[in-house]
């Protein structure tokens, strides 16, 4: 292999996952979950996945994993390359040696992630048996040694503890030194921090970046929390209604949002500055229903921007800058000219 | 877990006198008396023979004769039986009945767990459906008839071999035993299986069986190492009121294929208002299970982590 391959391979994105689709036979009908999800995350670096409950975060990464149940579940179309390796439709014998090795994932309830009635250590060991072929005692010995680079202390002890003797934190830190025990090059974080307390989320999150800086490691952060987002990653990728509604940089997204849920989300988010009284912003109405998507943008029912095309049609990606883009008709050139034309018209009218 | 052990005991010897002391006033309520049964006899013989047994004095003393003799471990004699002691009838007949219980017991367990789990590994489909037909018929019908199906059973078997390979009724070696055992673990088996299927079907769908599969952990090592041991939790409590079933299931089953068993006797000893041999064998059966529970209680221990802290912790 010349140099330039490994470079070009470093440059690739770690994980790249295109016009996923997913759906679940359901009483009454087809779910349509995952409708085209594109995204990409490269080495080193942290994708935040936000949206809320029911869009699709969650299944698109499962699907990824080959972790979603099938039947119900069922893959459409797409592909998710892992480091250039195709993973959707692998066989499970192959797909067994990549999960856990090459992927690793961290779930959103570490109380009942763990199985209780084996050891905290065996746990952790089990992954390093199964993918690098190491004797029990080895692996125990190695497992003591990742709790104790999550930071759990007497982690000798602990690792011969069960899950029903650690707290909540500790048990997401070893549910963490369990997905990075075989160095994974990419870490699928579903809403690692839901279920934990704000201070036991601020110490995981900072786990999670510090040991990233480490091992350069790709991060797929799934979350409804903006703040964690704003926080941890990179690029962000908005989810609704089983699509990405808009991507970009973190500051794209924050400072530049171009889509009209993105900025219902931001609303949402209460600030530090509020008073007591002040009620707090929600988007008004409920997602679509996917048993049988809408013919236009999933969105229009709820947004206070929509135009008469956004019920009949839905809008493709419109790239709004260098890789940002959104699903949105008022992104779009026409609209944007009779925008201003209707402005300009408004003005001569006075 | 020294003190959780004898709390259990202390609880169990409590458990027992109510037994003792229900029983007794229950077999002194029905009408009747152990002399019914016998020809006409003149009134002092009678008499000579209520004071033999200690019938002429009045219950309370009966019963406070009872529990000192009881407390001593002595049962006393059979009334029916001429010069048979109690403890002699448990100490010849129990160990037929423990032998048999015990494998039906193993055979239940064993097939609840294998069953309950393949039906729950081809959930909906047609393995699942035929297993669990099997299991409400198994649940639903008496032992009594499966110990007669069980004869014909044999009786087709042997013709079929053309030797008497099992012996229809009877008592002494393996083959006399297998039959009965199964007979009479039926109905555990059953249930257990439906136990066991739901218990693994709730398993399967646990977030820690996710997390082993994105662990890349392989079905089969998921099944064994991760499924299994927790879907056999819920099993094992009631493996102790399941020894409740199967012994007191046991004397219908002994009566059918004629086994010389505890079963037996203590049928009879009712039909006859033998108070002496109905009292041991209930206050015997009664400690049985008081032990067969927290032995059941103790194994629960060491399955389960969670309960055996909390145990040590009492």
């Amino acid at each position: 292999m010349s140099d330039n391959n490994i470079i070009e391979q470093h440059k690739a994105p770690a994980l790249d996952v295109r016009d996923l689709q997913v759906e679940f036979d359901a009483q009454g009908g087809v779910v349509k979950a995952v409708r085209g999800v594109s995204f990409s995350v490269n080495p080193g670096e942290t994708l935040g996945i936000v949206g809320e409950s029911g869009c699709g975060k969650s299944v698109t990464m499962m699907s990824v994993m080959g972790l979603i149940p099938m039947p119900p579940g069922r893959i459409v179309g797409g592909s998710a390359k892992l480091n250039g390796r195709e993973l959707l439709g692998l066989p499970l014998r192959e797909l067994n040696n990549i999960r856990g090795a090459e992927i690793g994932m961290v779930f959103q309830d570490p109380m009942s992630a763990l199985n209780p009635t084996m050891r905290i250590g065996e746990q952790i060991a089990e992954t390093l048996m199964i993918h690098r072929g190491i004797g029990k005692t080895e692996a125990l010995k190695r497992a003591v040694e990742l709790l104790e680079r999550t930071k759990i202390p007497e982690a000798a002890k602990r690792a011969r503890q069960y899950p029903f003797e650690f707290s909540g934190g500790m048990l997401q830190r070893a549910v963490i030194a369990m997905s990075l025990a075989c160095n994974p090059s990419v870490l699928i974080a579903d809403e690692p921090t839901t279920a934990l307390d704000v201070t036991i989320q601020n110490q995981v999150l900072e786990l999670m970046r510090e040991i990233q800086r480490e091992e350069g490691m790709a991060i797929v952060l799934i979350t409804h929390d903006l703040g964690v987002v704003a926080r941890m990653a990179d690029h962000v990728t908005v989810m609704y209604a089983g699509q990405v509604v808009e991507s970009g940089t973190v500051d794209d997204i924050f400072y530049r949002s171009a889509h009209p849920y993105t900025l219902g989300l931001k609303e949402a988010m209460p600030s530090a500055e509020m008073h007591v009284e002040q009620k707090l912003t929600a988007i008004a109405g409920s997602p679509p229903d996917l048993f049988a998507p809408p013919a236009g943008c999933g969105y229009c029912n709820r947004c206070n921007h929509a135009l008469n095309i956004c019920d009949k049609l839905g809008p493709e990606l419109i790239a709004v800058g260098e890789g940002h883009h959104s699903r949105c008709w008022l992104q779009h050139a026409q609209a944007k000219r009779e925008v201003a034309e209707l402005y300009q018209g408004s003005k001569r009218a006075c | 877990m020294i003190e959780f052990i004898l709390k259990r005991l202390l609880s169990g010897v409590i458990t027992i006198w109510f037994i003792a002391t229900a029983t007794f006033v229950g077999m002194h309520m029905v009408p009747g008396d152990p002399l019914a049964n016998a020809k006409a006899m003149k009134p002092e013989i009678r008499r000579n023979i209520e004071a033999r047994y200690g019938l002429d004095k009045p219950v309370w003393h009966q019963y406070g004769i009872f529990m000192g003799n009881m407390l001593k471990g002595d049962f006393g004699i059979s009334f029916t039986q001429k010069n048979r002691h109690v403890n002699d009838i448990i100490r010849e007949h129990f160990p037929v009945s423990a032998l048999l219980g015990v494998m039906a017991l193993v055979i239940a367990t064993a097939g609840g767990i294998v069953w309950g789990a393949l039906t729950a590994v081809y959930r909906d489909r047609w393995p699942d459906g035929v297993i669990m037909f099997l299991v409400v018929i198994a649940v639903s019908v008496p032992s009594f008839v499966f110990a007669m199906l069980g004869q014909l059973g044999i009786l087709a078997f042997n013709d079929l071999v053309g030797a008497s390979l099992l012996p229809v009724a009877g008592w002494g070696t393996f083959s006399h035993m297998l039959v009965p055992a199964l007979v009479l673990g039926l109905g555990t088996m059953a249930y257990l299986t439906r136990l066991m299927r739901s218990s693994m079907l709730e398993v399967t769908s646990a977030d820690y069986i996710r997390t082993a599969r994105a662990k890349g952990v392989s079905p089969l090592r998921i099944f064994f190492k991760h499924q299994l041991r927790n879907a056999i939790l819920p099993v094992i409590t009631v493996l102790g009121p399941s020894i409740a079933a199967i012994t007191t299931g046991g004397f219908v089953v002994e009566l059918v294929f004629a086994i010389p068993g505890l079963g037996r006797y203590f049928v009879q000893a009712v039909q006859q208002l033998d108070y002496t041999v109905i009292m041991g064998t209930t206050v015997f059966y009664g400690a049985f299970l008081v032990v067969m529970v927290l032995v059941v209680d103790i194994l629960y221990g060491f399955i389960d982590p969670r309960i055996r802290v909390a145990k040590s912790a009492a």
